[in-house]
């Protein structure tokens, strides 16, 4: 009795999930169809929004090898956090105050010929006025004998706002791959007596 | 009771129409929709022009990478400037060797495109990384620099008007240096 109250159970689930894939089966397509069919105006938003994010995206690396504090600031949001670790500066200013105290205040017509980074892979999924991206950074650095030299790598994950009409910065979490912290430290600490 | 529902359509259609224009003119850019697809158009061509450079470079196709430039199109860096497809075309051939021949030896990362439109004109600045086979076959960054690019559209192609290759390291001497180390090596 039991035995057949269980085979029924199976047989009726069964019956449910066949019902479930023909639902599915239905629906499916009528979904794929639905889903794309944004206006054109908007279809074409979402394409400029993705390549203003790159464009942002690429900004930082640029500007931050200029040395050109005010507008690698202006990347962010008037409340854009910079996180590295534990480390966390919020809104434009702070983070103008932060480079300056990293790098100090370059000469004018400064050009960087000691280091760049290539920014790579990246992913981005927008949502209106809000989206987040994914990147990697590598930093090159001169070497020895003037090569470059693959220095630093790690992660970007941003969230990203459309604040009066421009994309910026909300967030921005950097996240050394390699080395790590640690060794980076000893690297630096290494190489200081040298120069 | 259908008066009280008129007026609610009402108030919310006049609400609607206070509230719709406000926000597209905050949220959607003013240009045409023909006008802003041609910028997408066009920096996603130009983008292309960047990595196709690099393509015909390594590949030394060099017929292909003079057509990139404008008949009167001038490549430019500290040692010297070439202008004309002829001349940028002997000038590859001079320092690259025979068009054609395969390359394992060497070819260029791009990154970091930026694209600047301007109508039929653009500016473009990209990064270039030089890898180069090593001693032991393993890949070596070699030479790092930038492109900064003028651009423009001609017979409605866009083609590069002026490149200049800004080396940023190592410096001419010490890439000198390196070739000469590597030459009793081979």
């Amino acid at each position: 009795m039991a035995e057949d109250h269980r085979l029924a159970a199976t047989g009726e689930m069964r019956y449910a999930a066949v019902a479930l894939a023909v639902l599915a089966a239905l629906a499916l397509p009528a979904y794929a169809v639905a889903q794309p069919k944004l206006p054109v105006d908007q279809q074409l938003r979402r394409v400029e929004d993705e390549l203003a994010i790159r464009r942002l995206l690429v900004d930082y690396a640029w500007t931050q090898d200029a040395r050109d504090f005010p507008a690698y600031a202006a990347l962010f949001a008037r409340n854009g956090e910079w996180v590295n670790g534990t480390t966390i500066h919020k809104g434009p200013d702070d983070i103008l105050k932060m480079l300056v105290g990293i790098y100090g205040q370059p000469q004018p017509g400064f050009v960087n010929r000691d280091s760049f980074h290539i920014t790579t892979n990246i992913e981005i999924d927008i949502d209106g006025d809000r989206a987040t991206a994914r990147s990697r950074h590598l930093l090159l650095t001169r070497g020895p004998d003037g090569r470059p030299r693959p220095t630093l790598a790690g992660r970007y994950e941003d969230q990203l706002i459309r604040e009066d009409g421009k994309w910026k910065f909300l967030r921005r979490v950097d996240t050394p791959v390699m080395p790590t912290a640690e060794e980076w430290g000893k690297m630096m600490r290494a190489r200081a007596p040298a120069k | 009771m259908r008066q009280g529902g008129g007026s609610m359509i009402r108030w919310l259609l006049a609400a609607a129409l206070a509230v719709a224009p406000a926000t597209v003119i905050a949220k959607a850019p003013s240009a045409s929709i023909e006008a802003r697809l041609q910028r997408v158009a066009d920096e996603l061509a130009i983008q292309r022009i960047l990595v196709d450079y690099a393509a015909f470079l390594d590949g030394r196709d060099y017929a292909s990478y003079a057509g990139l430039f404008t008949p009167d199109g001038e490549w430019t860096n500290a040692v010297g400037s070439h202008k004309g497809r002829d001349a940028i075309r002997q000038m590859l051939e001079g320092t690259l060797g025979p068009a054609g021949a395969p390359n394992r030896s060497n070819y260029h990362i791009i990154t970091n495109p930026r694209v600047d439109l301007d109508g039929d004109r653009a500016t473009a600045t990209s990064r270039y990384l030089f890898v180069m086979r090593g001693p032991d076959g393993s890949p070596v960054p070699s030479l790092a620099g930038v492109y900064h690019d003028e651009l423009v559209r001609q017979d409605g192609k866009w083609l590069i008007k002026r490149r200049v290759a800004d080396d940023i390291m190592p410096t001419p001497e010490e890439w000198r240096k390196i070739i000469a180390s590597q030459q009793p090596a081979k």
